[in-house]
């Protein structure tokens, strides 16, 4: 499951759209995603989703929806084995 | 179950482990008796803390440790829980699961289970389990994890017994994890070389490059085993967390079966309250009402304590007493520390309001709404948990910025942190506002607290700017919605109440006997006394934010030991002036009983005030007397609300201080104390000049 959650993450995704994918929970998502950052697999892309770039308050705005979830991406980690 | 005094004495040690947020600390206290405080939000714990009670004729002592979601010391708090775990075997682990999140929790429990401890599974918040459309079959989760499972409520107090039996009869899990083949090999040749009961766990970590000590031959191994399993194309890390997800994933299926249609309270609820645009002005509604319903309900009681004040203060005067002795006795001590209790009312209203909207999920949600400001200030999520500590006390706020890991982080928080209102400033606002502003006291406080926030947040931005700030933390996790216990809540109201009454006793009892000998000395006319001297010269410096009379600038300096003591210390110069009227027994009591039936009166009239339509009036008020009395006739509105902002803002305590000087060093203990000054003088000059 962890290796296909990486494979998601090669394009950005929120831990809401990860869930489905995977056929599990948001907050099970949210632990392994946690795991990983920790250990620079995965970073945040910001807290709101990618529409919001231009937007004056999207720093101050809970965002469309996914208001806990924010952004993700694989990193470029060079020592993971793909 | 009563607490020991002794934890030594306990010939039992239970440790508790669990996740943030799945009521591990309420289970604590539902099993020992003991006091801890709770939150519904992660992070409530932040040390070990323990307690201990008996257990038949046994006495066993219970760890409380913080949440944590593994055991992999990405944070200080799960650093704190693993290293307790491998420092001795208890005799149990205590495994606290929520019930509705099972997929999320097994992943620690799975861990547990490896460290080769006696397990049981605690499965908590099964009532919002079932609340949510989950079925749980138990035995099943039993038999996959093979360690005892027992379903509790740990707010109801539900099902303690049986874990307590379950804890005793505990044993190691039987289950065991099969990892890729390449890795199990590796555990097989590392595990002989760790003396630990926990090997297996840590051979695991270990090659998961997790910072564990291991002797020279195991670290030379180690580092050997890396170099193949990399030759391999293997990613130990990936490998292990990986084995752990699908093997919780698959148990967690096995375990529960979803009902259909069933109505999901949380996801409606914040589809409202974190509104991109709705969020924020329900917050402020939310918490406008807080401060209305604490006047409404604790106005009666502050009179009728004033009341109860005044006769004990005439009965003293009526007392043959020489006239030095029953003026320290009415005036000093009664008026003094008298007038701070008067305001317990109003603390134990607030806090009852916060404890319910805290154990609820509200005080997350608005947290949640504040953490988007604090990150847009390159804050960490976690910095919401100090600032809001901060509104009850700023001490084990500043204690609490501990949690969070960069320097330039854990300074801007606490900086920011001694302007957040805490409960002692409260004490002052009431009087004043009561006085100044009764048609708008609610109002008027709560933009004292926005106030407070407000300089807070933008002092953090602005060290931001001298100090690197760190890039923004991880995800940040609402817990769903809880209806609290009564009995919870009037705890937790209580607990905090009793901690600012028990304060009292000590360095404002000295304060304000202190006030009243330097306002005796010399003895005479107290406009002429060594403190009333001292005071002329604070307000000369205070004119220009339109605090004139020498009792009100007085007071702000023993107001540097405690916030509270403003209060007294004004009670102790104003009440000086106008010695209280000898009072008969009879007559004392008359009055007060028929105070306390006009309280409960009033009391039973604010429920309907408060169901009524949200306008923020109170009733208008009667006429002052005594400390009111004389307060209005000292200063304008316009002084009296610079005189707020600046208790609001000026030094803090000197408690605050030490615990600033204890984490971060005598020198940003005393910037923080010059630059509150400023701000404080500032602010509160601007203030004077309102149109009011």
């Amino acid at each position: 499951m962890i290796e296909r959650l990486l494979e998601l993450l090669e394009a950005p995704r929120s831990p809401g759209e990860l869930a489905r994918e995977l056929g599990t929970t948001g907050s099970a998502v949210e632990g392994m995603l946690g795991l990983l950052e920790s250990r620079g697999y995965v970073e945040r892309l910001c807290d709101s989703p990618p529409c919001c770039g231009g937007c004056a308050v999207r720093n101050l705005c809970p965002g469309p929806g996914a208001v806990t979830q924010g952004v993700w991406r694989r990193t470029s980690r060079p020592e993971n084995p793909s | 179950m009563a607490c020991l005094a002794d934890p030594a004495s306990a010939d039992l040690r239970f440790v508790a482990v669990g996740n943030p947020n799945t009521g591990k600390t309420t289970l604590v206290n539902a099993l020992s008796g003991s006091c801890l405080r709770i939150g519904n939000w992660p992070g409530t714990t932040v040390e070990r803390v323990e307690t201990c009670f008996p257990v038949g004729d046994r006495h066993a002592c219970l760890v409380d440790l913080p949440g944590a979601y593994s055991l992999a010391a990405g944070t200080a708090e799960e650093r704190l829980t693993r290293d307790e775990l491998l420092a001795a075997r208890p005799d149990a682990v205590v495994d606290v699961v929520d019930a509705s999140n099972l997929e999320r929790n097994l992943y620690l429990t799975l861990e547990l289970a490896e460290l080769g401890y006696p397990l049981v599974v605690a499965l908590n918040l099964l009532d919002e389990a079932r609340a949510r459309g989950l079925d749980l079959r138990l035995e099943v989760l039993e038999e996959r994890l093979g360690v005892p499972v027992v379903a509790t409520v740990a707010v109801r107090e539900q099902g303690m017994e049986g874990l307590v039996a379950a804890a005793l009869q505990a044993r190691p899990a039987t289950l065991r994890l099969d990892y890729p083949e390449s890795i199990e090999n590796a555990v097989a040749r590392l595990e002989p070389l760790i003396q630990h009961p926990s090997r297996r766990w840590m051979a695991l970590a270990a090659l998961s490059g997790e910072p564990i000590a291991l002797d020279e031959p195991a670290s030379r191994l180690l580092e050997t085993l890396k170099v193949e399993l990399v030759s391999l194309g293997v990613d130990p890390f990936l490998g292990i967390v990986g084995t752990r997800y699908q093997a919780a994933r698959e148990i967690a299926a096995s375990v529960q079966a979803t009902r259909p249609g069933v109505h999901r309270l949380t996801e409606t609820l914040d589809r409202w309250f974190l509104h991109p645009w709705l969020g924020i002005p329900l917050f402020l509604v939310g918490m406008l009402l807080v401060f209305r319903f604490t006047f409404q309900f604790s106005d009666p009681w502050v009179g009728w304590l004033g009341q109860v004040q005044e006769v004990l203060g005439g009965w003293i005067a009526a007392l043959p007493l020489p006239g030095l002795l029953a003026s320290f006795l009415a005036d000093g001590l009664v008026g003094g520390i008298g007038t701070v209790l008067a305001f317990t009312p109003v603390l134990f209203f607030l806090f009852l309001a916060l404890s319910f909207l805290e154990a609820s999920g509200f005080l997350a949600r608005s947290a949640f709404l504040v953490d988007r400001l604090m990150k847009a200030m390159g804050l960490p999520g976690r910095a919401f948990i100090p600032m809001i500590l901060g509104f009850g006390c700023n001490v084990p706020a500043i204690s609490a910025t501990r949690t969070m890991e960069s320097f330039s982080d854990r300074l801007r928080v606490a900086m920011a942190v001694p302007f957040a209102a805490c409960s002692a400033r409260l004490a002052v606002f009431t009087l004043f506002t009561s006085v100044f502003f009764p048609q708008h006291a609610a109002v008027v406080v709560f933009s004292l607290y926005l106030l407070g926030l407000l300089v807070g947040m933008l002092t953090a931005l602005a060290l931001g700017r001298l100090t690197p700030p760190s890039q923004a933390g991880s995800a940040m996790e609402l817990p769903p919605y809880r209806i609290p216990t009564w009995k919870v809540v009037w705890r937790q109201a209580s607990a905090r109440t009793w901690s600012f009454v028990e304060g009292v006793g000590g360095a404002i009892l000295v304060s304000v006997a202190a006030v009243w000998v330097l306002l005796n000395l010399p003895p005479g006319d107290i406009s002429q006394s060594f403190y009333a001297r001292l005071s002329m010269g604070l307000a000369w410096l205070l004119g220009p934010l339109e605090i004139h009379d020498w009792r009100l600038a007085g007071a702000l300096l023993p107001g540097f030991v405690a916030k509270e003591v403003v209060i007294g210390t004004l009670g102790v110069s104003y009440l000086q002036a106008d010695p209280v009227a000898p009072m008969g027994l009879v007559e004392g009591l008359h009055e007060i009983t028929s105070g306390l039936a006009g309280a409960l009166w009033a009391t039973l009239q604010a429920f309907p005030a408060l169901l009524g339509l949200p306008g923020i009036h109170l009733p208008p008020p009667e006429a002052p007397e005594g400390l009111p009395a004389a307060l209005s006739q000292s200063m304008t509105r316009s002084g009296a609300l610079a005189y707020l902002v600046f208790v609001l803002l000026y030094t803090p305590c000197v408690g605050t201080l030490m615990a600033l000087r204890l984490e971060f060093g005598r020198r940003w203990a005393a910037l923080s104390a010059v630059y509150q000054l400023l701000v404080a003088y500032a602010l509160a000059f601007l203030a004077a000049r309102l149109p009011l």
